[in-house]
């Protein structure tokens, strides 16, 4: 079972890197915003089956200030904008 | 370690390589810093890997978002004063970026992979297996007050290095407030968010966020956890009352404020000084006492991390008008 | 391996599903606003499937009750988050003057 766990892991940490290609890819700001919410839902599920797979407890409080930060890291995106629609389109053309 | 342990272990580790890469090489420093808060949570996956999970709560709270978040910020405020506002520009960065020539570059290159070449070597000569203090520190626990063997350490047996480290602290924290056009937090740079959802988000975050402080910080007596998560969790509650355009630490009288400041790097001092009139060692605590000591003295550490953090993003603007955010709804 | 494992082999599977909806979601879908969604939903779902899986494994009720904590405050983030970056698609489009309505 552990050995599973490990693997759902696994499978879910590749989910995470191909979010990670939208993230870099991603043409808007917005898109690149997602980076937070990504990591926060995924990486929590990373952490939570790990911690069964490795049978360390301590990971779900692990989990549970990923998930208070991602809410903390998309309001800081958010309420401070540090992108114009110019630069995007610039950097998608350079990309 | 089976062989998805060695796939995950590896994929975590390029993907580390290739994101730092990428940081570096990037031009757009919105990008640079998504994927660099990106970096810091999978920083913290890889510490977990490494059956750390006390570093991985202190790197994903402190590496990741906090660091992140003041990025953000600088990358916001730092954009407003040289355009004026947030419009078209004509190059990625807000100012003219002076690439340093191809010797100094060849020389920090060659520093930087002779110093990996280094600890690679290093590396390779450790003894497989537990090594160093490990049983040292088993040995030593029970007498230590705390179940946990890395609070013993940080807060018993090396109690001085996590003094010195809120000195540090305190230290920078008043070096930023020493630069600060008025000292007494009176400019407020964003005006409160009159949302609702976000209105809400905070009335139910706070309160969640205070009982996550508390229960990181008495976990730290048998399971990772302690001061600097604790800290990391009271800092995380700052910036968020202080990026919805709300006071935290402007309410507090400035005594109030200096003294939680300094109260971590004090109790240190004080519970020394005591236990030094009483006939023993600067910071030997008594065995029946010691659980209740370092209780104290992680409250402490926690509320100046805390309050230390936050001020350094509430100080860091002039007071007066800041960005005005762009999102603005009635 | 007994009934219960079985069960959180499956809810785990399914879980793992809807995480792969979400990244295909999130890499193949054409603009910005469905991208959104599709991150913010399905992952969620996967992640709540996941935690059902591990709290049928867990030791003891609060340690369960722990799971699903993190479970409530990773869907409170995830779906406040989503409604954040929304808002603030929906501001930078008006003021780029595309006025674009998410359908």
């Amino acid at each position: 079972m552990a050995t599973f766990f490990v693997g759902m892991a696994l499978f879910l940490f590749l989910n995470l890197l191909a979010g990670l290609v939208r993230v870099v890819r991603g043409p808007e700001p917005p898109d690149r915003m997602l980076a937070a919410q990504l990591l926060g839902t995924t990486g929590v599920g990373i952490l939570l089956l790990l911690g069964e797979g490795m049978g360390e407890p301590a990971l779900r409080d692990v989990a549970l200030l990923f998930a208070l930060l991602a809410i903390l890291t998309v309001f800081a995106f958010v309420e401070r904008p540090a992108e114009s629609e110019a630069e995007a389109a610039e950097e998608g053309e350079a990309a | 370690m089976t062989i998805l342990g060695w796939v995950l272990d590896g994929t975590l580790a390029a993907v580390l390589l290739l994101l730092a890469l990428r940081i570096i090489q990037v031009r757009g420093l919105f990008q640079a810093v998504v994927l660099f808060i990106a970096f810091g949570l999978l920083m913290a996956l890889a510490w977990v890997r490494l059956s750390a999970p006390d570093i991985a709560l202190a790197e994903a709270g402190i590496g990741a978002a906090l660091t992140g978040v003041l990025l953000v910020d600088t990358l916001h405020y730092l954009r407003w004063t040289t355009e004026g506002r947030p419009k078209e520009q004509e190059s990625p960065t807000p100012w003219p970026i002076r690439t340093p020539g191809f010797w100094l570059r060849l020389a920090t290159g060659g520093l930087a992979a002779g110093t990996f070449l280094l600890l690679v070597l290093v590396l390779l000569e450790l003894p497989g297996g537990p090594a160093g203090l490990t049983s040292v520190v088993d040995g030593a626990l029970p007498g230590a007050g705390v179940d946990h063997p890395v609070t013993a350490v940080l807060l018993n047996f090396r109690s001085l290095d996590t003094m010195l480290e809120l000195a540090v602290l305190v230290a920078a924290v008043m070096g930023v407030l020493s630069v600060m056009r008025t000292p007494d937090f009176s400019g407020l740079p964003l005006p409160a968010t009159a949302d609702g959802v976000v209105r809400w988000l905070l009335r139910s975050l706070i309160p969640l966020m205070v009982l996550v402080a508390g229960y990181l910080l008495w976990l730290g007596s048998f399971a990772p956890g302690g001061a600097f998560q604790s800290g990391v969790v009271v800092a995380a509650m700052g910036v968020f009352l202080w990026l919805s355009g709300r006071r935290s630490l402007e309410l507090l009288p400035a005594v109030v404020r200096g003294t939680l400041l300094v109260v971590g790097l004090s109790a240190f001092l004080v519970v020394g000084a005591v236990l030094l009139a009483s006939g023993r060692e600067f910071l030997e605590y008594p065995g029946e006492a010691a659980a209740g000591i370092i209780l104290l003295l992680e409250l402490a550490g926690a509320l100046s991390l805390g309050v230390g953090l936050t001020a350094l993003f509430v100080a860091l603007h002039p007071p007066g008008e800041g960005p005005p955010p762009i999102d603005e709804h009635p | 391996m007994t009934g219960l494992d079985g069960l959180s082999v499956l809810l785990c599977l399914m879980g793992g599903v809807f995480y792969l909806a979400g990244t295909v979601g999130m890499l193949r879908f054409p603009n910005t606003w469905t991208r959104l969604h599709a991150l913010t939903k399905a992952d969620n779902l996967g992640l709540g499937l996941v935690v059902a899986a591990l709290v049928l494994q867990a030791d003891s009720l609060p340690g369960a009750l722990k799971l699903v904590l993190i479970w409530v405050l990773a869907v409170l983030a995830g779906t406040n988050a989503c409604y954040l970056v929304g808002r603030h698609l929906l501001a930078a489009k008006e003021r780029a003057g595309e006025g674009e309505v998410p359908p």
